[in-house]
């Protein structure tokens, strides 16, 4: 009898278990594939298809093993952590698998023992490490809670629900060695349950009754707590390696792609989301792969200034999902106590506009959700879907569309600052063809605090012999602010613009000062057989070349690794190879450097939502490169020296900032100056110009 | 002398109505500068760059940029004609815009091209209270102009 009950509710939570995952399972599907646009079902269905089969191959198999199973990125990120969770997740698993699967296979004639040495030693070896996990939790969540960690009634609920399954296990077995009388044969192998009998035996109770209450507790906590399991924080158990496992066998989007087919994006927001989802299905697991760990906290600048879990991954995902179950017809609403849905709307607002989508949280992300890529799609479901674009985006958006820059500049005179130079060749902003082409961007173009940039870069150019172009005003912003700000479908045109500039112009190559630029270049332009280059990169192959070559310089010097060039792109060794031909010994890292490199607070079209968070968020990027020695701060971003000079100009600071650029220009000697000044020396004759320095 | 709130404007200079630029005509030229209530809008300015002098300048089109607390932009010639002076004082120093608009925190001198022509659109005389306090009620209503802004400008 006893046993038809324990089968009919073991039944009945697996049913509700199966019900919760094939929930998350279609919630995840109604995502898109990929960043492709799929028209019809069948398609879509091909290309989800298409993404599970590619997580059968073997790096994708070798990633889900380090990072999905063994932790890798928790490892690094911390070692507390990965014990905690390391040693809950597989003592669960081994007790689930040598509790649930031995009765099983028990009960098919395998011969198998709960006294069997092997199994009394397992199964309180695996409950030990699951008690002591969840007791490091509770003291690492409760007792000394770190500044980034937030603690819900599920993150209480759940270690509760551990603890007593785990605590529940020892008396279970305790009590049945009691109930059994005799001493067990191996009793001295299940450590903990066989002492704890020994210790409770002179209590004399009927302790056959005691076990069977004992059991049938334990037994209904472990199924209920089955049950739960997909409705909780712990369905990260599963979504998290299967995000992994998604994201290492990720499809790599053609450029024009990545911005969503023609008619994708609707080119007015409409009122409500339509019915559609601007989400991959990637990202929709993702957002279930969240363990809410609080890393991405700790990683945002955002957070640190202003203390609201919204402005990091963490706090946008829990809210998004929220407005997730208020769309979902579900009974829970009925219970529900959160605030109206236009207010989580606007909470949500709040903070995906005050991320500087600088993406340092990916980096710290333990389960490698794609932070950056995520919080772009909800600011374009808000801007595109939902009608909340920011009024000062907004504005920012007609402005490109009148005037092709963010900044409402006449964009003929887009080159003003180039007029401030000297001695420029006539046809430079008329060439008809040209090898190179010089896209400058909006920031260097427009704004006077860092017009020295451009000027250096073009210079540059020009001594070293390059064949340039600029576009002038027939240059239009890149689309990256658009594309950040949640309009990607305001950006096309742009794009078809300045790609047709390049086959006009017939450039086998555009070099690029900012990176953002470069980035969306990169990342949205269809553009073939064209390469497409930093300065940084430019500068280091000069110098690689020895064209480029520095006295050495006895300055100490630092370098602030841009956000889109270094995490965004990948390029963190060019620049550095620039400064340590230039300062050699006396170059210095900052405290937080390379992929953890600190945001100068300019990123993400912040400046637009929240002007006083950029000098806030500056002023921790500061206070390192203060803290680094170095009297030269060196970067290769105009907004980022736009927003660190000012903040270094406000802290008070002798540090002095230039651009990768201008270092190059005023500490270097390019060869046909040194070959002129040689000639001087020699008093020997030169007789015009010297062969044309190809572009590097 | 126009004065809505705290913004005044002296009537005898003359004002483009769009950019709060404004022009006084002197010996020589025309004195230009930006006017109490652009520098309040703007907020405090942090870099100025103007064009050298001998450079032509159209009326409406740039002279020079300016990047302000709440503004990054043009700063857009009231009349046409050529740079004839740069005020170096306010390239060093660009904080002297907001602190005496219509003293040290000039621009450039204009040498002008075209002046009856150009200074017939700009605000100026009788014209300039109005347009002021239009301007100060538009910016109100359109939530720009906040009163702990004005108090700052003030």
């Amino acid at each position: 009898m006893g046993g038809a009950i324990f089968h009919a509710l073991a039944a009945l939570s697996l049913l509700v278990f199966l019900a919760g995952v094939a929930g998350r399972v279609r919630f995840w599907l109604g995502g898109s594939p990929g960043p492709t646009d799929h028209r019809n079902r069948r398609s879509k269905a091909l290309a989800l298809s298409r993404r599970g089969l590619s997580i059968l191959r073997p790096q994708t198999l070798r990633v889900v093993l380090w990072d999905g199973f063994l932790l890798r990125r928790l490892w690094r990120a911390s070692r507390l952590r990965w014990s905690i969770h390391f040693s809950i997740a597989w003592s669960f698993a081994g007790l689930f698998a040598i509790g649930s699967l031995g009765d099983m296979a028990s009960g098919l004639g395998v011969p198998l023992e709960k006294d069997d040495a092997w199994f009394a030693a397992l199964n309180d070896g695996f409950g030990l490490a699951l008690l002591a996990g969840v007791t490091l939790a509770l003291v690492r969540r409760y007792a000394l809670p770190q500044p980034h960690t937030r603690s819900l009634f599920d993150d209480a609920v759940v270690l509760a629900l551990l603890a007593l399954l785990a605590g529940g296990g020892f008396l279970v077995e305790a009590g049945r060695y009691l109930k059994e009388g005799a001493a067990a044969p191996a009793g001295h192998y299940a450590f903990l349950g066989y002492a704890l009998s020994r210790a409770a035996k002179p209590l004399g109770w009927d302790w056959a009754a005691v076990y069977g209450w004992l059991w049938w507790s334990h037994s209904l906590l472990a199924l209920g707590f089955v049950a739960y399991l997909p409705y909780s924080k712990l369905l990260h158990m599963f979504a998290s390696p299967a995000a992994i496992a998604v994201e290492a066998g990720a499809e790599t989007a053609a450029p024009a792609a990545a911005l969503g087919a023609g008619g994708a994006v609707p080119m007015r927001c409409l009122p409500e989301n339509g019915g559609r989802l601007p989400f991959s299905a990637r990202q929709l697991l993702e957002m279930d792969a969240c363990t809410r760990c609080g890393e991405c906290l700790r990683a945002c600048s955002s957070f640190a200034v202003k203390g609201e879990e919204g402005a990091a991954l963490m706090g946008m995902i829990r809210t998004r999902r929220r407005l997730f179950e208020q769309d979902a017809p579900s009974p829970a609403k009925l219970l529900r106590r959160d605030g109206s849905s236009a207010d989580e709307w606007a909470r949500l607002q709040e903070g995906v506009f005050a991320c500087t989508l600088c993406g340092r949280c990916e980096e710290f992300c333990p389960v490698g959700i794609r932070t950056r890529d995520l919080a772009l799609t909800m600011r374009q479901e808000l801007a595109s879907f939902r009608c909340m674009m920011p009024a000062n985006l907004e504005l920012a958006r007609q402005a490109v569309a009148e005037e092709r820059n963010v900044f409402r500049f006449p964009n003929e005179d887009r080159a003003m600052w180039a007029e401030f130079l000297d001695d420029l060749p006539a046809d430079l902003l008329s060439k008809e063809r040209a090898e190179v082409l010089y896209f400058v961007g909006c920031v260097s173009s427009f704004s006077p605090a860092v017009q020295e940039i451009p000027q250096a870069f073009l210079k540059m150019l020009l001594k070293a012999g390059v064949d340039v172009a600029l576009l002038a005003g027939e240059e239009w912003c890149c689309g990256f602010p658009l594309i950040v700000g949640g309009r990607a479908a305001d950006a096309r045109n742009l794009i078809e613009h300045n790609v047709e500039q390049v086959r006009r112009l017939g450039a086998g190559t555009v070099v690029f000062n900012c990176p953002s630029c470069l980035y969306a270049w990169r990342k949205w332009y269809p553009l073939e057989g064209v390469q497409l280059v930093h300065s940084t990169e430019f500068i280091r192959d000069l110098v690689r070349s020895g064209r480029l070559k520095f006295e050495r310089s006895d300055l100490t010097v630092t370098y602030h690794d841009p956000c889109d060039l270094g995490r965004g792109l990948g390029e963190y060794d060019a620049p550095r190879e620039v400064l340590r031909s230039f300062a050699d010994g006396g170059f210095v890292e900052l405290a937080e450097s390379r992929e953890r490199a600190l945001c100068c607070g300019g990123g993400g079209d912040v400046e637009m939502w929240d002007p006083e968070l950029v000098g806030e968020v500056n002023s921790i990027l500061t206070g390192t490169v203060e803290g680094s020695g170095a009297s030269l701060l060196v970067q290769a971003c105009p907004q980022c020296k736009r927003t660190t000079q000012r903040g270094l100009e406000k802290a008070g600071s002798g540090i002095r900032t230039l651009d990768i650029a201008e270092l190059a220009l005023e500490f270097g000697t390019f060869a046909d100056e040194r070959a002129s000044s040689h000639s001087r020396r020699e008093e020997v004759a030169t007789d015009g110009p010297g062969e044309r320095v190809r572009p590097p | 002398m126009a004065r809505v709130k705290e913004f005044v404007l002296p009537d005898d200079l003359y004002y483009d109505r769009k950019e709060h630029i404004w022009g006084r005509v002197e010996q020589g030229g025309v004195r230009v500068g930006l006017d109490a209530f652009g520098s309040c809008a703007a907020g405090t300015v942090a870099y100025i760059k103007l064009l050298p002098p001998g450079r032509q300048v159209q009326k409406g089109r740039p002279f020079g940029s300016m990047e302000a607390g709440k503004y990054v932009g043009p700063l857009k010639a009231p009349v046409s004609g050529t740079v004839a002076e740069v005020n170096q004082e306010v390239l060093a120093n660009p904080a002297l815009v907001n602190a005496d608009h219509y003293g040290e925190g000039w621009f450039v001198v204009i040498a002008p091209s075209n002046l009856e022509t150009d200074l017939a659109d700009l605000a100026h005389g009788d014209g300039v209270q109005p347009w002021l306090e239009e301007e100060v009620r538009d910016y109100e209503e359109g939530g720009k102009l906040k009163p702990e802004a004005e108090r700052e400008c003030a």
